[in-house]
């Protein structure tokens, strides 16, 4: 994990086929299977704003326009404004109110009132630069802009609403005269006209027909002939380049988006979110944030690199060179609390590879169907919206390798990981009596070995040499998803891996 | 460390750890910081009051001209945050260099003037007042709102910086020059 | 409404209009967008920024596509996207290729539940309430023209040129490096700042003069900073001249629109000259309408107008908010009728069909076979 932030030369392949460095990786621990961000599914989980960390449920944050209430931001430079006091000595006017015990002390009639602004910190823009008044509580209610076509908007919405219904409605009436009654018995007030509105109607009875929408009426836009020209002193005077805003202050608020800067209003602050992850698969939570805002943890966190065991490259034989044999040294270590027996095998064939894509497009189906029997039988397949199989399909690792690599003859044991051991100085590694040839040193939960890999005869210089190999791990399962069986787990797993080697030098 | 060319009147802050080199002369009020260079070694500077040059803070005179001595006038109320890098032609009142930006040599700064922490000021230009510069891409707008004076930063300094520095004792005053005249 | 106060209160749909430059982005119903943004697209496994639109291979579309929305549902709309019904407008001569992938994203990827495709033009004559209006859009990379009569997309009356904001920032570059300035300082970016703050559409009398090659009183040059980097000089003449790219005899607006005039039937002509729409970004530059109006009365004056269209007026309408999301305010109305419910393409009909349904493919456009 030490190479977070720079890019690792040993990727995994995910299992829908996309290349990722382990940090970037999860493990699904109900299907087994590591899952990246690309083939996860996605959920806003909590929303919140990152200047005052207020946690702001859904609902709140539809009716604010996912907007904080209290924070907002710079409209110059899109910095976080702050509040800001300034305390002014206000002279009290004679005869306004009778003063209090405090106040009667106060000789020279003056308060001091506090008032509150909001400036930038990054650009020095303040609220008073646009002639904001200064607030008297530090959530003052500061001016929205209002919008002038809202009330336009709102009523051509409304006719369209209408309209649309009405038209549905229209088609119905139609569907209903259209299609002949298919009674059993032909009815005789049917024949004659003597339907039940008919019947009501002479009886005298009000219709029972709801009442039809008064047709919506809207005043469509006029055009126009008659334009403002241009101002005469666009010609002559000179243009203040510090007045005119920039796009993006301009798309900063898009329902304005003014041409000055004296019209810059402060923006109330977007949301932030903390996403959960599921597996598309299984449905289970992959990553879970904490609910409070101000918490980076997690409640499920199932990283890959807490259940894979990661490959370092330690050491490479260097130059490379086309059709030579090379030696390099890699490091596994377990992140388990269990041991694993570790075998390392060729990476599949295409052919092997495009049989893995299939399998996982028909588990997924599979599930589908089970999810289906599974759900009562009540509901109707077409209303069952899940029932809908279409997903992200697997792809083809876009790497391919361009070495050769000698598989090992043999598995050998990863030891599990003991926090304690790395302090207990004098706990001896158990040395393994029939140690393989090909692992240089182990120590704790990690051991290194010798790889040799020849790298592709037609390489020329400047070409990448990516050696590959399906690692196969054991893993111990300890939370089954099947409650009756009680006992862990264990599971064959495998992953693929590739690593750059370097360069072929010029 | 003694630099025969460095004026500092009285009620003028200097600290010993500075780095002063050259014909430059302090005015009354102003605070500089350990650890700030000014450079004079090209033709002298001449600070206006209550500026404050704070750590790491460069400040050289780099009039390429050798013929044409001239002198970087630097007005009055201005700061130099820590790290920045000012070799402007002149320097009018209250303006701000913040944090680590750098305002190169063929820049004249006029008043009021913000230059935003890590801007950079290059190319043949005069700084109209009020001039705010900000942001990655070194934006330029127009301040409205007056800045607030220095003055409770500059006695705060005063008070505090002499209790951990040593400073250099103020050499020159224009009063005792005229009363020994 | 108590139907849409339900519906609409579960989950407003999401209404995207994605430009070449600018992605509108907010929801139905709502007056304004909530997000106008750059359509660029960060690539997840590099981190370069990209235009979505700059791309080579398909599935390297495809990625940045994914990549794109989903930046937009979790940096920026703030819902997550499965179940939630999309409303994209777009030009009904957009590219299959964009429409089918974006529709596959929305669909595999983000298991959407209907996407709604509302046709670009016609989307603005819903915020007008009007039935009949000649629609120009100018975008970018081009500008189109689109005349709708009572409803009905003339689409044999298409016309499109290049009268967008590239021909614009191409024009600028080239003044600006005639008279000496650099042409690395001239990025993009430059050019867009250049033209939304210094230039507008000048006068049509000042326009002949110019064109005749008297010489006028251009406004006042601009001190223009370049970054940090330079101070450069934009000369009042370009501040005057940039647009006039978009009335030169190589890409003419008035004559686009009187080109597409002459295509429309002979009774429709008048209506439509008297209910012009013009939309679009390029569309906000000061001074266009009324020069474009002048212009066109000019050109309609000779040949080879003159003999075909006899019109005489020319009406432009006010669009209700500003010109560039005014086609997204389109969608958004469309969002928020009863039309999202049963016009969009859904999740089961795409997973039969696997393809969106297009008016101009033959298996959906001709009558079934009886």
């Amino acid at each position: 994990m030490a190479n977070f932030m720079v890019e690792s030369c040993v990727k995994f392949a995910c299992s829908c086929g996309i290349l990722n460095p382990l940090s970037k990786l999860y493990f699904c621990r109900h299907c087994l299977k590591i899952r990246c961000g690309f083939c996860l599914c996605h959920e806003v989980d909590v929303r919140f704003c990152s200047n005052c960390l207020e946690n702001i449920p859904s609902s709140e944050a539809r009716l604010n326009k996912s907007r904080c209430n209290s924070c907002f931001d710079c409209p110059c430079c899109h910095h976080t404004l702050s509040i800001r006091a300034t305390s002014a000595q206000v002279a009290r006017k004679s005869g306004e109110e009778t003063p209090k015990e405090g106040d009667a002390a106060d000789p020279s009639k003056v308060l001091t009132k506090k008032s509150y602004y909001l400036a930038c910190l990054a650009c020095r823009w303040s609220s008073r630069d646009v002639g904001i008044p200064d607030q008297i509580s530090a959530k003052g209610a500061w001016p929205e802009n209002e919008y002038v076509y809202q009330s336009r908007f709102q009523s051509i919405l409304e006719y369209y609403q209408n309209v649309v219904i009405q038209n549905k409605q229209e088609k119905q009436e139609m569907m209903r005269r259209k299609t002949l009654k298919a009674h059993k018995f032909p009815s005789l007030t049917d024949r004659t006209g003597l339907n039940v509105s008919m019947i009501r109607r002479q009886i005298g009875w009000p219709d029972k027909n709801t009442p039809k929408i008064t047709k919506a009426t809207v005043t469509p836009s006029k055009a126009l002939e008659k334009f403002d020209e241009l101002p005469e002193k666009m010609f002559t005077e000179k243009l203040n380049l510090r007045n005119v805003t920039t796009i993006e202050q301009r798309h900063g608020q898009p329902a304005h988006q003014p041409f000055t800067v004296n019209k810059l209003y402060p923006q109330r602050k977007n949301l932030c979110i903390k996403r959960s992850l599921r597996c598309r698969q299984c449905e289970h939570n992959v990553i879970k944030p904490e609910y409070h805002p101000g918490s980076i943890k997690y409640r499920i966190q199932l990283f890959a690199a807490y259940h894979v065991p990661d490959v370092w490259l330690v050491s490479c034989e260097k130059p490379l060179k086309a059709g030579v044999l090379c030696q390099a040294v890699l490091k596994l270590s377990n992140p388990t609390i269990h041991d694993m027996t570790i075998t390392i095998m060729d990476l599949p064939t295409q052919d092997e590879e495009y049989e893995m894509m299939e399998d996982l497009k028909k588990s997924f189906e599979k599930n589908f169907t089970s999810l289906i029997t599974s759900s009562s039988t009540a509901l109707s397949t077409s209303s069952f919206s899940r029932q809908t199989s279409i997903t992200e399909d697997p792809r083809l690792v876009s790497k391919k390798t361009t070495a050769d690599m000698k598989m090992l003859e043999s598995s050998f044991i990863l030891n599990h990981r003991d926090d304690s051991a790395e302090f207990d100085e004098l706990a001896e590694n158990p040395t393994v009596k029939d140690e393989h040839k090909f692992i240089v040193s182990r120590k704790s939960n990690k051991v290194s070995l010798k790889v040799n890999f020849t790298p592709n005869g037609d390489l020329v210089a400047g070409d990448e040499v990516i050696i590959g190999f399906t690692m196969q791990y054991t893993y111990i399962n300890t939370v089954s998803n099947t409650p009756d069986k009680k006992e862990p787990q264990q599971h064959a797993l495998t992953s693929r891996v590739y690593i750059n080697m370097g360069r072929i030098p010029e | 460390m003694d630099v025969p060319d460095l004026k500092i009147y009285p009620k003028a802050l200097v600290c010993e750890e500075s780095n002063i080199k050259g014909d430059v002369i302090v005015s009354a009020g102003c605070v500089i910081h350990p650890h700030c260079n000014i450079n004079a070694e090209n033709g002298s500077i001449i600070f206006g009051e209550n500026c404050i040059v704070e750590e790491y803070a460069t400040i050289s005179n780099k009039n390429k001209s050798p013929g044409n001595y001239e002198i970087l006038y630097i007005g009055c109320n201005n700061v130099f945050e820590v790290g920045c890098t000012v070799e402007a032609l002149k320097i009018g009142d209250k303006n701000v260099f913040e944090a680590k930006s750098i305002v190169s040599n063929e820049v004249e700064i006029s008043n009021g003037c913000i230059i935003g922490a890590g801007c950079r000021l290059e190319g043949k230009q005069t700084l109209l007042e009020n001039t705010v510069i900000y942001g990655n891409d070194c934006l330029q707008r127009e301040a409205l709102e007056k800045q607030g004076s220095q003055i409770l930063q500059i006695d705060y300094l005063r008070k505090l910086l002499p209790n951990y520095h040593h400073l250099r004792k103020s050499n020159y005053d224009p009063k005792k020059i005229r009363s020994a005249v | 409404m108590p139907i849409y106060d339900s519906v609409m209160q579960e989950k407003p749909p999401v209404v995207l209009e994605i430009g070449r430059i600018y992605t509108k982005l907010g929801f139905a119903t709502e007056a304004t967008p909530r997000f106008i943004i750059p359509t660029v697209s960060t690539v997840s496994t590099t981190e370069a920024i990209k235009s979505l639109f700059n791309y080579e291979t398909n599935n390297e579309f495809y990625d940045l596509v994914v990549d794109f929305f989903q930046m937009l549902f979790f940096k920026y709309f703030l819902v997550s996207p499965k179940d939630r019904k999309i409303v994209i407008v777009e030009s009904s001569l957009c590219p299959t290729i964009i429409r089918e992938t974006f529709t596959k994203a929305l669909f595999r990827h983000f298991e959407v539940s209907s996407v709604f495709f509302v046709p670009l033009h016609l989307s603005v004559l819903s915020t007008l309430a009007v039935e009949t209006a000649l629609v120009v859009d100018l975008g970018y990379s081009e500008g189109t023209v689109l005349p709708i009569y009572s409803g009905t997309q003339i689409l044999k009356a298409f016309q499109a040129e290049n009268c967008g904001a590239q021909i614009i920032h191409k024009e600028i570059k080239r003044q600006l490096m005639e008279s000496g300035v650099s042409e690395h300082l001239l990025t993009e970016k430059v050019l867009e700042d250049i033209k939304a703050r210094t230039c507008f559409v000048t006068t049509f009398e000042r326009a002949e003069q110019l064109r005749r090659g008297e010489s006028v009183q251009h406004p006042p040059d601009i001190d223009y900073p370049v970054k940090e980097k330079t101070v450069i000089v934009i000369p009042g003449k370009l501040r005057e001249t940039a647009f006039e790219v978009l009335f030169s005899i190589e890409s003419n607006l008035s004559q686009m629109i009187l080109n597409s005039l002459t295509y429309c039937s002979i009774e429709v002509r008048q209506e439509l000259a008297e209910n012009l729409v013009v939309v679009g970004g390029t569309a906000m530059v000061m001074g266009l309408l009324p020069r474009l109006q002048s212009e066109l009365l000019q050109d309609i004056k000779f040949s080879p107008y003159a003999e075909k269209l006899l019109l005489s007026t020319f009406k432009i309408h006010k669009t209700i908010g500003k010109a560039n999301f005014t086609s997204w305010l389109g969608g958004s109305i469309y969002g928020g009728t009863d039309l999202i419910i049963t016009k969009s393409l859904t999740k089961e009909q795409y997973s039969k069909i696997s393809r969106v349904p297009d008016w101009i493919n033959l298996e959906d456009n001709c009558a079934p076979a009886s």
